[in-house]
């Protein structure tokens, strides 16, 4: 027994650094959570400030527009989600099936590389390439016959612009991670399989799969815990003031309170709201993921 | 997108700070031998600690650095103090930073604040009072340049107490102007607007007669952001101030009292017109998500070419329309009224930028006698521009004025951006650039290259030369208040203003967007209503408050 923790000993040492970091850089700065229960001014610091219990928490929810946008932040964010898991699996499994590496390889990096432009530029792009008036978007519906649609503009069309543009410049880099889950799989199955009859429909449905549920899993159940998370960014580069009815959301309200203004307390309060919310969904669903899959993270 | 729009600014503000030399008796040493005020030397030398940010353009000359340059050589033999700096960040770090060593009370002797920090700070009780050392150890330059803003120093004074020095009153820069290519008006025989009505026939002629003669109609009438105020380009208060209203700012209404111009009837007349240009399709029909970096687009492609824009307009976005296009140019001219009454100018002033003493210095007049020192290096007699201003080496600029331990305070005293168009087209009609300091000898130069074929100095020439923003300024809105609508709260953001500002700005944006889209004139009407139930009235309330004290 204690040799056997000496010999682990420089184990725990190499996860001393990871292990203070976390401890500076994610536990330390909770004690700042009491902000969210202050009226916070820097002046003042965390001591002296006037402490208002609830206050900045019913504060936010008489705010006239609070509950349009949770609503908005629900919305996207649901379907940021089901898209970004749904649409990955299935170019995971197609690419998977196409034989010749050369144009596999290609395929992937191609519809990988949006990944890393960031919403700054993407924001410029996509107000050119979605313009009613002389965007190719536009050019391609009225050519078939199409009315035109502004994209950015219409509170209709806003919230699925918001998720296709999210899809088109992510799905590539989830895409990958599926392609590796994929290759971890033994290829006697497939043998097996074959011997056996399966068609390339049955093999898919019975092998690949399974061998990709705990992936699949586990990356569901990280990703519910973003259901208030509708993607600061992107919105913050896309909205303007004629879709702020469908497009402002948790994080962009956040920004005009705290950044813009300054009212540290309020800001604070919907960000500790948010940190709750996130911690339930990610607490149920992984129980979800231990009672159906019998997946555990931990 | 903002960053150029940034850059612009910066680059007015540092020229506001220059000198302008007197040519008269520009050829003084710097010492002179006579240093006036022996008396306020320390002795022994005391230091003072202080903090600054970076600016990203700035540079030293070899060898020096924050705590050891002209100026600091000049604290400590002239007035025996040591600057030592506690922290240095770049510019972009340093709110976020002061915020930091704000609450956890670690603060240096002398520190710039914006303004709430400074209204924070005084009701916590942590800055010393500087009306006694003010009056006692300020220079004349320093007190000069201190007056000319009375407005500024009234938003330092808390209780009859200064509390800090404010910064500058000057709001050229917020002033908006008419700015419409010429080679169109030329093109399709059109005189420069002086009415509104004269204003829209252009903008028609604009978008129907095909000014850009490539036989497509792709133009249209006026350049409009999604911000519609604000930002400097293609803003809405040209057609605001045109029907006599002027949103953002608070105004005086009949009885006296101050209202809120964002929700005035005369308003609503002005979104009316512009709801009526849109339909018309006068304004871009996604001008809703474009800002002013995206509309500095249309301007290069030559797609518009009316604009309400801000005094630096020409050298961005407007430069790369004249330098991409060889026959494009634009002019600038006044607001135009829509009815006999002649069109006020929105002015909102903000101070946003105070030099401070902590209540623990235990030298307060200090920071006077270091202010002093600065502008008589920069501004007076024995002003010595290469030592102190800036000074060019080969290829390289080393801007002095940075290493100033107080950047911010006060109005320059012998005129700023307006002297330098005054001794620039001087010199131009002179045809003798003999009295110029090296920044204002930069943009006659521009100017002559220009007028030599470089089209790259078409920027310069149109705020610094003839026919330029500042003449515009020379003749409508230097000193003519009459034809300038001054917002009449200037003072810290009141209780209800932080809490509910953001959210009535956005409500308003959202409102004005909506109606110029085509929404119902009605719906201004329920903005009102919200608006006074949502915090307005409240705002309103504090803000008679603050003016029934500091009228």
């Amino acid at each position: 027994m204690r040799s056997k923790r000496i010999k682990e000993m420089p184990l725990h040492l190499m996860l001393l650094p990871g292990a203070i970091l976390v401890l500076i850089y994610c536990y330390g700065p909770m004690f700042g959570i009491i902000m969210a229960f202050q009226n916070f001014k820097p002046a003042f610091g965390f001591f002296r400030s006037e402490w208002v219990g609830f206050g900045n928490f019913t504060y936010i929810s008489d705010l006239p527009s609070t509950f349009q946008v949770l609503y908005n932040t629900v919305y996207i964010a649901l379907m940021k989600i089901v898209a970004g898991l749904v649409v990955p699996i299935g170019i995971a499994i197609l690419l998977n099936e196409i034989g010749k590496t050369f144009i596999k390889r290609s395929i992937q990096t191609l519809i990988y590389l949006p990944h890393f432009l960031s919403w700054i530029i993407l924001g410029g792009i996509l107000i050119d390439v979605l313009s009613p008036s002389s965007g190719i978007v536009n050019r391609v519906l009225e050519g078939i016959g199409l009315p035109s649609v502004y994209f950015l503009g219409d509170n209709r069309w806003f919230p699925f612009t918001v998720v296709v543009t999210d899809l088109w410049k992510e799905f590539g880099f989830a895409t990958i991670v599926y392609l590796a889950a994929l290759t971890s799989i033994n290829p006697n199955l497939y043998e097996a399989a074959i011997v056996d009859g399966a068609n390339r429909w049955k093999q898919t449905w019975h092998i690949t799969l399974p061998g990709m549920m705990p992936i699949i899993v586990l990356l569901t159940t990280l990703s519910l815990g973003n259901i208030l998370n509708a993607g600061f960014d992107q919105i913050f580069n896309m909205y303007s003031p004629q879709v702020f009815e469908s497009g402002d959301i948790i994080d962009t309200f956040v920004y005009r309170l705290g950044l813009v203004d300054a009212q540290f307390g309020p800001a604070t309060a919907v960000g500790l709201f948010k940190s709750i919310v996130s911690l339930a969904f990610i607490s149920v669903s992984y129980l979800l993921a231990y009672r159906l899959a019998n997946y555990r993270i931990f | 997108m903002a960053r150029w729009k940034q850059i612009m600014l910066v680059q007015l503000a540092a020229t506001v700070m220059l000198v302008t030399a007197c040519s008269s008796n520009s050829n003084e040493g710097n010492n002179g031998g006579s240093s006036t005020d022996e008396t306020g030397k320390f002795d022994p030398p005391i230091t003072v600690t202080a903090i600054r940010d970076q600016p990203s353009s700035m540079a030293f000359k070899e060898g020096e650095d924050f705590e050891n340059n002209n100026y600091t050589k000049a604290y400590l033999e002239e007035l025996g103090v040591k600057v030592k700096y506690n922290w240095i960040v770049p510019e972009d770090q340093f709110e976020a930073k002061l915020n930091i060593a704000i609450s956890s009370g670690d603060l240096p002797d002398v520190f710039r604040v914006n303004a709430s920090q400074l209204k924070q700070l005084v009701d916590a009780g942590m800055l010393a009072d500087l009306t006694d050392v003010y009056e006692k150890y300020g220079s004349e330059l320093t007190k000069k340049s201190i007056e000319m803003g009375q407005l500024a120093k009234a938003s330092a004074t808390f209780d009859g107490k200064l509390m800090a020095l404010p910064p500058d009153e000057d709001y050229d820069g917020r002033l908006s102007f008419l700015w419409v290519r010429t080679d169109w008006l030329n093109k399709l025989n059109l005189q420069p607007p002086k009415t509104f009505q004269e204003l829209e026939n252009v903008m028609r002629a604009f978008k129907t007669q095909d000014p850009d003669g490539n036989g497509k109609a792709d133009t249209y009438g006026i350049a409009l952001t999604k911000d519609l105020y604000g930002n400097g380009v293609g803003v809405s208060s040209g057609v605001f101030s045109a029907f006599h209203a002027y949103p953002g700012i608070w105004i005086e209404g009949a009885d006296g009292k101050l209202v809120n111009g964002s929700i005035q009837p005369e308003v609503k007349a002005a979104l009316a017109k512009l709801q009526e240009w849109y339909k018309e399709g006068l304004i871009d029909r996604e001008f809703g998500v474009k800002d002013s970096n995206k509309v500095g687009e249309d301007f290069t492609a030559g797609k518009v070419g009316v604009n309400f824009g801000a005094l630096w307009n020409s050298l961005w976005p407007l430069q790369d329309s004249v330098t991409n296009n060889a026959q494009a140019d634009w002019g600038v001219w006044p607001l135009v009224s829509a009815d006999g009454q002649p069109a006020k100018n929105s002015v909102n002033i903000e101070f946003d930028r105070f030099t401070v003493a902590n209540k623990k210095m235990k030298n307060p007049e200090a920071l006077i006698q270091l202010f002093n020192l600065d502008n008589e290096k920069l501004f007076s007699g024995n002003a010595d521009a290469t030592k102190f201003h800036s000074e060019v080496v080969g290829d390289k600029t080393y801007e002095h004025f940075f290493e100033r331990v107080v950047m911010d305070a006060g109005s320059n005293p012998v005129g700023g951006n307006f002297g330098h168009y005054k001794k620039v087209t001087a010199a131009l009609d002179a045809n003798d650039p003999a009295g110029l300091n090296p920044e204002q000898k930069g943009y006659y130069d521009k100017i002559v290259s220009f007028n030599g074929g470089d089209r790259a100095g078409w920027g310069t020439l149109r705020v610094f030369g003839h026919d330029s923003s500042y003449k515009v300024i020379e003749e409508m809105y230097k000193d003519k208040t009459q034809s300038l609508e001054i917002s009449k709260f200037y003072g810290a953001p009141t209780k209800t203003m932080v809490e509910k500002k953001a959210t009535l700005e956005k409500m308003q944006l959202e409102t004005f967007t909506k109606i110029i889209l085509g929404a119902s004139l009605d719906t201004f009407d329920k903005f009102v209503e919200d608006w006074k139930s949502l915090g307005g009235d409240q705002m309103t309330t504090e803000v008679n408050d603050w003016y029934a004290t500091n009228k």
